[in-house]
């Protein structure tokens, strides 16, 4: 009952935060879609093709319990090269938050707010993150509880409400591009939002019970991927091809087409509340892992005092990565091929070198 | 520093010039049937006279002619026949129980004096308070007079494990406070940091429990308040069974409880009166109401302003033709809205009796259909800041901090549409999630800090339900 | 509290900074439900009306008045942008639910009108697109009552469709979708003018077909229910059933109805049998025939079953014979459900779907005969 610790989370907060963090800004925007309206295939094929790095990412964290990511690379490869790592590391989440920032003020812009820099809607958004990365962990665990239960509810009355308009013939045929597209989709998919979980190496060194991160991460994982899919599935049965694959966010459009008789006339604000709160849990989570991870690259005493300074730098940033919309969206297919290596191969080898140290570290 | 001495003459003489200039403070001597002289010092006022006459002076002058007084012990244990006294030589404490309204008794011959307590001033009696009502269940109200409520208190909870601790707070006040708290069911830790607290107030003087909150706050610089207040002794024995801790001022009839967490907001004592559907009903309204009353004109203001789409057609028209002619821009009508109706709650509670009340309600009908056909407001923001103020008053613990939050809401929304009405609340709700009250959650859903009370925080639960209790405090 | 009074003259600030960008009121924008494109040839022009919601006076005599505003352009977002210029407030399409084109886009083809549909992001997709059968589509709102076309477009035709099944419910999201892709074939209701009582009142019923955007045919109300009918898009509506004896009909009340279409390959030749379910209540009885005890509902059920194959059959001949374009969508239908086959057969589908051979089966369930049974006529002596 009585808790001064304000950097733990327990694990069902550890869970909703992995879920809101997936759901990120994929539940709006779903980039290209190349696959067409076999798009949820590939959402399939990335989830389960996902899944042993999940445990590849517990296993990390359990040779050194307690320890976050950064720790762990100093403890592997020594100070130097570890400090370079972490820097690695700290720069992808750093950008990660940036293009989750303007994925956000994109979204705000070409949907509702036409006129509003997305300066601004940017401003907005950070200064909440820095707000709640100085309040500590634990808030963002009780805050992510909290808007996952919200945004459970939203999408119960969205789904309910499209029951009568889904036409499951859009779907069909299935595989009628054959198996390249899908594949290639799926690697998009695969990199972004799945393979972004890697940042929970980073703070799940706070998660109260050190033994159930695999459970935490994989549920967490699982919970989210399955509203992915229900809502892609549900978007293309909607609206049909090509009108799905042709918007910048299919996901929304499906939304404007449901109503509440006399009480709501278009839904689309719904989609546009859970980006919101959904983006803004992305970019929360983003924006403490780089200031942790700024924190013990320079062996500061405390991470809070980065908060602002990172939050306004990746603001900047985020405008200037692309100078629109379409832009934007290309970048969505080469994302893959700029992450990928920090979401498997290295998490492999540091998997390896954990091995080995720990247990010399067990030893010792 | 002055000491007491045998001789009756200077003793009295120190006592009327420390109170040279206050004339209510009498002096009464008398004699005793073998000649011994005494000599009674009081408060006009603020002693009880009859009692005086009957147990201090009527007794002593109806002693035997050959008892023979050497010291207080003769007339402390046979002669005076008061219930509560006290011997003492110290004169801070003898000069301390008169201001109390106690009388003091000295003798010649002895160098030690008798507080007889005869408090006999006027206090309120016991009432409903005014802001507490309920429909059922006890209506007593606590008094100002501390002793009267410490005694309302143990009448409800009868048990040797009720602990009532003194202390005197306020270097010019010197008013008098009660902590208490059942044994075994308050933490330690908190009841430590309780008395850390409060032995550090430095201040000259206290007149309402609110001094002790302002002076102990965890969270000053937030909105919302880490303390519970009741004025009726049957919340505080439920809330002192839950494991809190109250404290009691004398001159207040509040009590003070911590630690306090969020969902007590929405509690009242008569839920525990009614039965459990409409109790749960109620209390579900409760908290409804407070996300009207916070949010609704926020999220209104920006369906109306940013995202017009949302709407469905035969509103807009209604809008529409009510807006013809209005000339502010609605964020300003329904701030002016709001700040009307605050000024005329204010003026309401000011005003005696039933104008106040009539005041209210009459002032916002009226003012407010004029305005409407004066133009200066459209209907539908009537009606929205109608809603939304009277769901307010549903909860007077927090009714200034709705205010506060539903500015910052219409504001966010004003600026930023929807969007700004939810960034806003996420960050009341990280600031909420963020605070603690003596080190316990603030928006902790567990109600009672003794863990086995579990069903009572949503919902009402029956009370077959809530699984009583076990002696033995849970950490 | 140098930091509160910092944050509170911030969100104060803040507050004036409101009305900057998106702040707009209801009454500063231009409200409109339906508006009307027509295309003049002579001057290249865009012709773009809308009926903008008006109102007059002030206080407790407000009263609608609607007035049609008219602005011209290039292309179409031009001609719009062009009416703010008139009517000095900020465009709003969030409550469109109706666009009205002419014939002469028609001819010339969809793309730019959906086009920006599409792109807007406050047009919503579900509005209904209509097709004006009089000369141009300007007239229907100019020669039509103008309160009561205020009122019928609150929800556009939206809830009439469940009524009668002259007209189908095609939302501008299965337009765009249909005009996209060069193998279907887009088909949108029709809305014409009729006097009535000294007074002209719009008609939506029948519908016009398009072949890449570009209007290819119209089609009558009772065509277009037959059409309805074929690709299950059937609410409610009646059928009129001939008995054969001297002009004597019954009526039967379309309550529900499903159409299932079946693709077959018998030797190598493809045949398509589409089955309908209707669920009928009987509704009117002329004649003295009893059709609602046993013997006479089957042989109600006989007739009015061979009466809809013959009538959907014969409609479906006549649509392959001209103009030959398979508007029921049959084509996409074989690609969802035998993608292989379409992929050899879909270069030469507008000469299969000449030849086709298309049988209809209809399977009428009569559910009631409302409150009476037996119909007036009858001697039941």
């Amino acid at each position: 009952m009585i808790d001064t610790n304000k950097e733990t989370i327990i694990s069902k907060q550890g869970i909703y935060l992995v879920a809101i963090f997936t759901l990120g800004t994929s539940i709006i925007l779903s980039g290209v879609p190349i696959a067409k309206q076999d798009i949820w295939l590939s959402l399939l094929i990335a989830f389960f093709s996902f899944i042993p790095l999940v445990f590849i990412y517990s296993k990390i964290l359990s040779f050194f319990p307690g320890k976050n990511l950064f720790e762990i690379l100093e403890i592997c490869f020594g100070k130097i090269v570890g400090k370079i790592l972490s820097s690695l590391y700290v720069s992808y989440f750093f950008f990660l938050g940036a293009l989750v920032i303007r994925d956000i003020t994109e979204f705000i812009q070409v949907a509702s707010l036409r006129l509003t820099p997305q300066y601004f809607s940017g401003l907005m958004i950070i200064l909440v993150g820095v707000y709640n990365v100085r309040s500590g962990f634990q808030v963002t665990g009780r805050l992510a509880n909290f808007a996952f239960n919200f945004i459970l509810f939203l999408l119960t009355i969205i789904f309910a409400a499209s029951i009568t308009k889904l036409d499951f013939t859009n779907l069909l045929p299935v595989l009628y591009r054959g198996w390249s597209p899908i594949i290639e989709n799926s690697i998009i998919l695969f990199a972004f939002p799945f393979g972004d979980i890697v940042i929970f190496l980073a703070l799940f060194n706070n998660l109260k019970d050190q033994k159930k991160t695999s459970k935490v991460l994989f549920t967490g994982i699982s919970i989210s991927a399955l509203l992915l899919l229900l809502n892609f599935i549900r978007s293309i049965a909607i609206l049909g091809f090509p009108m799905a694959a042709n918007v910048y966010f299919p996901v929304y459009y499906a939304n404007t087409f449901l109503r509440f008789d006399n009480i709501l006339e278009n839904m689309g604000i719904f989609s546009a509340i859970i980006l919101l709160l959904s983006g803004l849990g992305k970019y929360i989570t983003c924006l403490f892992a780089a200031c942790i991870g700024l924190k013990h690259i320079f062996n500061s005493k405390n991470y809070k005092s980065y908060a602002l300074p990172v939050g306004f730098l990746t603001l900047i940033t985020s405008q200037l990565l692309f100078s629109s919309t379409m832009e934007l969206m290309d970048h969505v297919k080469v994302y893959p091929y700029q992450v990928i290596p920090l979401q498997v191969p290295l998490p492999l080898i540091i998997l390896i070198f954990s091995w080995r140290k720990s247990r010399k570290y067990r030893k010792s | 520093m002055f000491v007491l001495t045998n001789s009756l003459d200077e003793n009295i003489a120190f006592f009327k010039s420390t109170f040279s200039g206050d004339e209510t403070f009498l002096t009464r001597e008398f004699q005793s049937q073998n000649g011994s002289r005494f000599c009674l010092l009081y408060m006009d006022g603020m002693a009880d006279l009859s009692i005086i006459a009957n147990t201090i002076i009527m007794p002593i002058l109806q002693m035997e002619k050959h008892t023979v007084i050497n010291d207080m012990n003769i007339l402390s244990t046979q002669i005076v026949s008061s219930g509560e006294l006290k011997k003492s030589k110290e004169p801070m404490t003898l000069i301390d129980s008169i201001i109390r309204g106690d009388a003091v008794l000295l003798t010649e011959g002895v160098a030690e004096a008798l507080i007889i307590s005869c408090k006999g001033f006027k206090t309120r009696s016991i009432q409903e308070p005014e802001i507490e009502k309920t429909i059922r269940g006890p209506r007593e109200g606590f008094t100002e007079s501390l002793i009267t409520n410490l005694s309302l208190i143990r009448r409800k909870l009868e048990t040797k494990d009720l602990k009532f601790k003194y202390k005197t707070l306020g270097t010019k006040s010197r008013t008098k406070a009660c902590i208490c708290y059942i044994e075994g069911r308050a933490d330690e830790k908190i009841l430590e940091e309780v008395n850390k607290r409060i032995d550090s107030i430095e201040i000259d003087g206290l007149f309402g429990v609110k001094f002790i909150h302002d002076l102990t706050d965890d969270s000053p610089k937030s909105i919302f308040e880490m303390t519970g207040e009741t004025e009726k002794p049957d919340v505080l024995a439920a809330k002192l069974l839950e494991g809190r801790i109250g404290i009691l001022l004398d001159g207040t009839p509040t009590a003070m409880t911590f630690p306090f967490i969020f969902i007590e907001n929405f509690q009242t004592g008569e839920d525990y009166y009614t039965n459990y559907y409409s109790a749960s009903i109620r209390r579900i309204t409760r908290i409804l109401g407070f996300i009207v009353a916070t949010s609704f004109p926020a999220i209104y203001l920006a369906l109306v302003t940013y995202h017009k789409e949302a709407l469905p057609p035969p509103f807009i028209l209604s809008i529409l033709s009510a807006r013809q002619g209005v000339p502010f821009l609605s964020v300003v009508e329904l701030l002016l809205l709001f700040f009307s109706f605050e000024i005329l709650t204010e003026a309401g509670s000011r005003t005696p009796g039933y104008i106040g009340q009539s005041l209210g309600i009459v002032g916002a009908l009226i003012l407010g259909t004029a305005a409407v056909e004066a133009r200066i407001v459209s209907a539908p923001m009537i009606i929205v800041v109608g809603i939304s103020s009277v769901s307010s008053l549903m909860l007077p613990s927090i009714r200034s901090q709705i205010v506060i939050l539903r500015l910052f809401y219409i504001i966010g929304a004003a600026v930023f549409g929807i969007y700004g009405v939810f960034l806003s609340m996420t960050v009341t709700l990280i600031h909420l999630f963020s605070l603690k009250s003596y080190g316990v959650l603030y928006m902790s859903t567990i109600n009672s800090l003794y863990s086995k009370d579990l069903k009572d925080t949503y919902f009402r639960g029956p009370k077959w339900f809530i699984k009583r209790k076990r002696s033995g405090g849970e950490k | 509290m140098k930091k509160a009074s910092l944050l509170i003259s911030i969100l104060i600030l803040l507050l004036f900074l409101s009305g900057c960008w998106d702040y707009k009121e209801i009454n500063d924008v231009s409200l409109t439900r339906a508006i009307t494109i027509d295309w003049e040839e002579e001057t290249k022009e865009y012709i773009v009306c809308i009926q903008l919601i008006n109102l007059k006076g002030m206080g407790k005599g407000v009263e609608l008045n609607p007035q049609i505003i008219e602005g011209r352009g290039k292309t179409i977002v031009d001609a719009l942008k062009n009416i703010i210029a008139i009517t000095a407030k900020s465009s709003y399409w969030g409550h469109l639910t109706m666009i009205i084109i002419g014939q002469d886009i028609a001819n010339k083809g969809l793309d730019d009108l959906l086009d920006w549909i599409a792109r807007s992001p406050e047009v919503q997709l579900t509005i209904n697109i209509l097709l004006s059968t009089e000369k141009t589509a300007k007239e229907i709102l100019t020669r039509g009552n103008q309160i009561k076309m205020v009122v019928m477009t609150e929800y556009g035709m939206i809830k009439a469709f469940r009524y009668i099944s002259k007209m189908p419910n095609i939302t501008a999201n299965k337009v765009i979708n249909h005009v996209q892709r060069k193998d279907l074939y887009a088909v949108i209701p029709t809305i014409k003018i009729v006097e009535m009582d000294g007074e002209s009142f719009t008609e939506i019923a029948g519908s016009a077909y398009f072949k890449n955007g570009k209007l290819a045919g119209v089609l009558s109300s009772i065509d277009t229910m037959k059409f309805i009918f074929i690709i299950n898009e059937i609410e409610g509506g009646i059928l009129t059933i001939p008995t054969g004896e001297r002009n004597s009909y019954v009526t039967l009340d379309i309550f529900r109805s499903s159409t299932k279409t079946k693709i077959d390959f018998p030797e190598d030749d493809i045949q398509i049998t589409v089955n309908i379910k209707p669920i009928v209540n009987i509704s009117e009885i002329d004649g003295f025939e009893d059709y609602t005890n046993k013997k006479g509902r089957k042989v109600l059920k006989e007739m009015a079953d061979s009466y809809l194959e013959k009538e959907i059959e014969g409609f479906i001949e006549e649509v392959q014979k001209s103009p030959g374009i398979d508007i029921f969508n049959f084509g996409n239908k074989i690609k969802k459900t035998h993608p292989r086959v379409w992929k050899k057969i879909n270069k030469d589908w507008e000469e299969i779907f000449k030849e086709l051979k298309v049988v209809v089966n209809s399977d009428i369930k009569i559910k009631s005969s409302r409150h009476i049974s037996k119909p007036i006529g009858v001697d039941t002596e």
